[in-house]
């Protein structure tokens, strides 16, 4: 499955190379902020994210671009690393810190209206987005003040992969040698769903991956 | 969860089935091309500076000419004719291209399917190329008359154009059409430029050139389609070109009527007329007999400027013992030539009463009272006017009159001493005398002139120049006043003067 997908973002790669070629215009963006609704229950702005791209203008109306975005600032929660998360089993009541963390590559087209790679687009965008949650044990109750962790670690990991696809709508100014560009994105995440932990029984109230997604913010850019 | 191999397969399908479905190259089969025609047929077709072919000439299109092609259209004998016309990708494909992330782009970028042009032909008319020999000739234009009764004008696609149509601004403003004339007159031995009669500067240029030309435009045919708000078709013009006399200005001289057709391509409809009164006026110079007519009409309104010969008895001029008596004797044959609005200087060149002068000291009086140096006062026919080159002649009655003896312009040399006589400013300060050198001989408008440092006040003009020998060499005419400026005046020669007012003496 790891290979297959290997060789998916490969063929994207390929394809950006190809295009690469006949490019009339190159830049490089830097991204802040970037919102994303990635979880089901948690607020695309509360994970603020930033990001690092790439840009091909080509002599057309048509740009391409991969970009990568990350949250860095987690508001989510009260926790030292974000929300308490509980737990049960066995008689067994369970505490966590929650730490989620998440990364996407992405590789968008866009098409501009003015003809001229600058005002409005619209465009379409595929990429792949890696989700991890990792849980620290705070504290456990045992069932008759039994005082062990019972069937509960230490610490917990779940992780996930889905694809987004979708359209993206923004507007680009451009002056000489630099641009920036405010956009939002609309898709669905292929391969969403509940995130599983090692230990099942934790299952239930693992963190959802939404099937629609969205996303805006701005970018600044450098060209040449 | 992980995504499930149906997943990704599924996914790959239903991207390489969009993939090639968008292809510009398997959606839009058909290069874009686009026919090339000109009037007349069998012209070269060059093709951003390279030749390719021969009128009508179908380009298809190669996404190696680039976004704006240059299409150059050259016959012999013709002036060529250059468009620049753009090839526009297909939107559409490109919208598909960028919704399928861009993916299709890498086929469509490169096919010459993506592109077409905006036009289906470009049509040219061709313009004979002008001999670059012929003398350059001087035309006021009136501004031009509409004689279009009303009615349909044409079509701009689907729109009918008559004389209230915004397209048919220019009839009703005949200053722009006139304009388009002009404009059409232009880079050729025309020197055509606008003028309104009945106003000085008019009357002026029109008297200079000797005829003026008044266009008449009698018809206009459109057939044009519209697209992208230009027009693209013919214009039919029919012209009545009127040059008319400048002597008498309701004469005329001769009439061209004529019938343009002109092929128009991305064109304004707003400028569909204009061009079409441009390329009349540029078909006119196609007349290879208009420039001899137009010299033969200066020629005859030149001569008519300068009226019948006149013979005058050669006189016998004032005697004078060497150059200290010669001013103080000179100063008889100087005269004041009183107006009704003024007075100017003049002076004789007979013994029996001829008198020289500026046509604008007499301006447009036939009787002027002459007060000679001796006190006494006669009144002076005018009978001769150049106004052309400011010359004119009085007659006074008298006999052994003191004339001036008249010299050698063009013996006179560069820095040679020159005196004037006059009565400058006021009657009070009549047959004064000042001092200069001859500063250079000048081409004003067509006249000459001679240059001269001599003080030429209001009131000298008229007055003779004359020379170290005591022989009158030039007519005072004007001078150069200007905050600044000193000692530049002019004077007509006077071998000029007479040849101007058609004056023989006797030998």
């Amino acid at each position: 499955m790891i290979a297959r997908t290997f060789r998916g973002l490969l063929s994207i790669a390929a394809i950006t190379a190809a295009v690469a070629v006949q490019a009339q215009a190159n830049g490089v963006r830097g991204i802040f902020p970037h919102f994303d609704k990635t979880f089901t229950d948690i607020s695309a702005f509360k994970r603020w994210g930033v990001g690092i791209g790439y840009d091909h203008q080509t002599a057309g109306p048509i740009a391409f671009g991969v970009e990568f975005q990350a949250p860095v600032l987690d508001l989510e929660g009260d926790g030292p690393y974000g929300d308490t998360r509980s737990f049960s089993h066995q008689g067994y009541e369970a505490s966590y810190y929650s730490k989620l963390s998440s990364w996407t590559v992405l590789y968008r087209a866009s098409y501009f209206v003015s003809n001229d790679g600058s005002g409005f687009y619209v465009g379409s965008f595929l990429g792949v987005r890696h989700v991890k949650e990792t849980l620290t044990l705070s504290h456990v109750e045992g069932p008759n003040y039994v005082y062990d962790q019972g069937p509960f670690k230490g610490l917990e990991e779940c992780k996930g992969l889905v694809f987004p696809l979708g359209i993206r709508f923004g507007v680009r100014g451009e002056m000489d040698g630099w641009y920036q560009d405010l956009y939002f994105q609309l898709g669905y995440q292929i391969g969403g769903g509940e995130l599983s932990y090692a230990s099942s029984f934790m299952d239930r109230n693992a963190p959802q991956l939404s099937g629609i997604t969205y996303g805006l913010g701005y970018a600044f850019g450098v060209g040449w | 969860m992980m995504p499930t191999t149906r997943m990704l397969g599924g996914l790959c399908c239903a991207a390489a089935l969009l993939l090639f479905n968008a292809c510009a190259s398997m959606l839009n089969p058909g290069k874009g091309s686009v026919q090339v025609n000109s009037e007349p047929s069998g012209a070269t077709v060059l093709i951003n500076g390279a030749e390719v072919g021969l009128t009508p000439y179908t380009l298809s299109y190669v996404k190696d000419m680039g976004k704006e092609v240059t299409v150059e259209v050259r016959k012999e004998g013709y002036q060529p004719r250059t468009v620049a016309i753009r090839a526009t990708e297909s939107g559409g494909v490109l919208f598909a291209d960028a919704m399928l992330l861009g993916i299709p782009y890498i086929f469509d970028g490169r096919s010459d399917a993506l592109y077409k042009f905006a036009y289906t032909s470009v049509d040219v008319s061709l313009y004979k190329a002008l001999p670059e020999d012929l003398q350059r000739v001087d035309l006021p234009v009136a501004p031009m008359e509409n004689a279009i009764g009303g009615g349909r004008l044409g079509k701009v696609g689907s729109r009918t154009i008559d004389l209230s149509s915004k397209e048919a601004y220019d009839l009703k403003y005949p200053d722009m059409a006139t304009a388009s004339v002009i404009r059409g007159f232009q880079g050729s031995w025309l020197d055509a430029r606008g003028v309104r009669l009945g106003t000085t500067k008019g009357d002026e240029q029109v008297q200079r050139a000797k005829f003026y030309l008044r266009p008449r435009v009698k018809g206009v045919r459109i057939d044009t389609k519209e697209k992208d708000h230009l027009a693209n078709g013919s214009v039919e013009v029919d012209m009545e070109w009127v040059f008319h006399s400048a002597i008498r200005k309701d004469s005329v001289l001769f009439k061209v009527e004529q019938t343009t057709r002109h092929l128009v391509f991305g064109t304004s409809p707003r400028e569909l007329i204009t061009v079409g009164v441009e390329a009349a006026a540029r078909r006119l110079l196609e007349d290879p007999t208009l420039n001899e007519r137009l010299l033969a009409a200066y020629g005859a309104g030149l001569q008519m400027a300068k009226g019948t010969e006149l013979n005058l008895p050669r006189p016998v001029p004032i005697a004078f013992n060497g150059r200290k008596e010669m001013l103080a004797a000179l100063v008889k044959g100087v005269v004041t030539v009183e107006t009704k609005n003024g007075h100017g200087s003049g002076f004789l060149v007979t013994n029996d009463g001829y008198i020289l002068t500026n046509a604008h000291v007499v301006e447009n009086d036939a009787l002027v009272k002459v007060r000679f140096h001796q006190g006494f006062a006669l009144d002076g026919q005018v009978v001769k006017v150049n106004r052309d080159f400011d010359v004119a002649l009085i007659k006074t009655p008298g006999a052994d009159l003191p004339s001036l003896a008249i010299g050698d312009d063009a013996g006179l040399m560069l820095g040679e001493e020159i005196f004037a006589i006059g009565t400058p400013l006021d009657e009070k300060l009549g047959q004064s005398v000042t001092r200069g050198i001859m500063s250079g001989r000048r081409e004003i408008e067509g006249r000459s002139y001679l240059q001269t440092d001599v003080s030429i006040n209001p009131g000298n003009s008229g007055g003779p120049l004359i020379d170290e020998n005591g022989k009158v060499v030039g007519v005072a005419t004007l001078k150069i006043s200007a905050k600044g400026v000193e000692g530049i005046g002019f004077g007509v020669p006077i071998s000029k003067a007479l040849e101007m007012l058609n004056i023989r003496f006797a030998q």
